[in-house]
C-alpha cells in the first residue's frame, strides 16, 4: 500500500475504529516504555560496555522495535482513523 | 450558573498529542546522551587501589586477561619479556581494545586501531595517543594492578574520566 494523500476530514464511525483508537494507546505506552529504556540504557551505560557487541546489539533491537510499533501505529491511524474517502491509496 | 467546562478532544487529536510526547521524550533523551558525553565526571577518590587480577599460572606466557581497574576495563598481558597492563579502552571513540595474540598487539576493532602490547603505543589506525599503562607487581604468587603509571595522562583522556 502506498498512500498518496491524506486529507483533514472526518474520522472514522463504528466498533472497528474504536478498537484501531484502543489499539494506538497501547502501541503508544509501548513506544514510550521502549523509548524510555532506550534512553536509559544509553544514559546510565558506561561508555566500556556501551562499546561491546552485546549492548549494540541491545540497542538496535530496541530501535526496531521502536520502529515497528511506530509503523503499526502509523498504519492503525490512517486505516483506522481516518475515512476512506479521505485516504487516496496506491495499490 | 453552569460552572460545568467541556472538553472535546478528537481521537485524532490526541493520537497526535500521544506520539508527540513519544517524540519528545525520544528527542530529550538524545540531547540527554550528549549533555552527559559533554559533561565532565568527577575524579574517582577511591582511584589506584590495588587490585588482585589473577594469579601467575592463570595467565601463563603469550595470553592475556582482562579485568577492572578503576571501573574501567583493563587488560593483563604474558609477555616474554614480563607482565604488562594498560587500560584497555581505546583512546580513539573509547571502544575496548583485545590482546590479538597472532598479531602480537592490542586491538580495537572499531575502526583497526593497533598498539604496542609492550608499549602500549599506537602502532596505526586513529587513535591519537598511547593505552595508559597500569603499574603492576608480582607478589605471593598473584600479579597485582598498583596504579595508574601516568594519572595525568590518564586525567587528560576523556574515556578515562573518573579513573584517575
Amino acid at each position: 500500500m502506498h498512500i498518496e494523500k491524506i486529507e483533514y476530514g472526518p474520522e472514522k464511525e463504528g466498533p472497528w475504529s474504536q478498537i484501531a483508537f484502543a489499539l494506538i494507546i497501547l502501541l503508544t505506552l509501548a513506544a514510550a516504555g521502549i523509548t524510555g529504556s532506550l534512553v536509559l540504557k544509553l544514559i546510565s551505560s558506561d561508555p566500556s560496555v556501551a562499546s561491546s557487541r552485546e549492548f549494540i546489539e541491545d540497542i538496535g533491537k530496541l530501535m526496531a522495535y521502536l520502529l515497528f510499533v511506530l509503523g503499526a501505529i502509523i498504519y492503525l491511524y490512517v486505516k483506522g482513523l481516518l475515512q476512506d474517502e479521505y485516504v487516496t491509496t496506491l495499490e | 450558573m453552569d460552572d460545568k467546562i467541556t472538553l472535546t478532544i478528537t481521537r485524532r487529536r490526541l493520537t497526535e498529542i500521544m506520539i508527540g510526547l513519544v517524540g519528545l521524550l525520544f528527542a530529550g533523551g538524545a540531547a540527554a546522551a550528549i549533555l552527559k558525553y559533554l559533561w565532565p565526571q568527577e575524579g574517582n577518590k577511591e582511584a589506584s587501589t590495588e587490585v588482585k587480577i589473577a594469579a601467575v599460572d592463570d595467565v601463563p606466557t603469550g595470553t592475556a586477561k582482562k579485568f577492572m581497574f578503576n571501573d574501567k576495563a583493563s587488560v593483563l598481558l604474558h609477555m616474554p619479556a614480563g607482565f604488562r597492563a594498560f587500560g584497555s579502552v581505546c583512546t580513539h571513540l573509547g571502544c575496548i581494545s583485545y590482546w590479538k595474540p597472532d598479531e602480537n598487539i592490542i586491538f580495537c576493532p572499531c575502526h583497526l586501531g593497533k598498539f604496542d602490547p609492550n608499549t602500549g603505543a599506537v602502532l596505526s589506525g586513529p587513535p591519537p595517543s598511547p593505552l595508559p599503562a597500569i603499574e603492576i607487581v608480582v607478589k605471593e604468587g598473584a600479579v597485582f594492578a598498583m596504579k595508574w603509571k601516568d594519572p595525568d595522562y590518564v586525567k587528560s583522556i576523556s574515556f578515562y574520566a573518573g579513573a584517575a
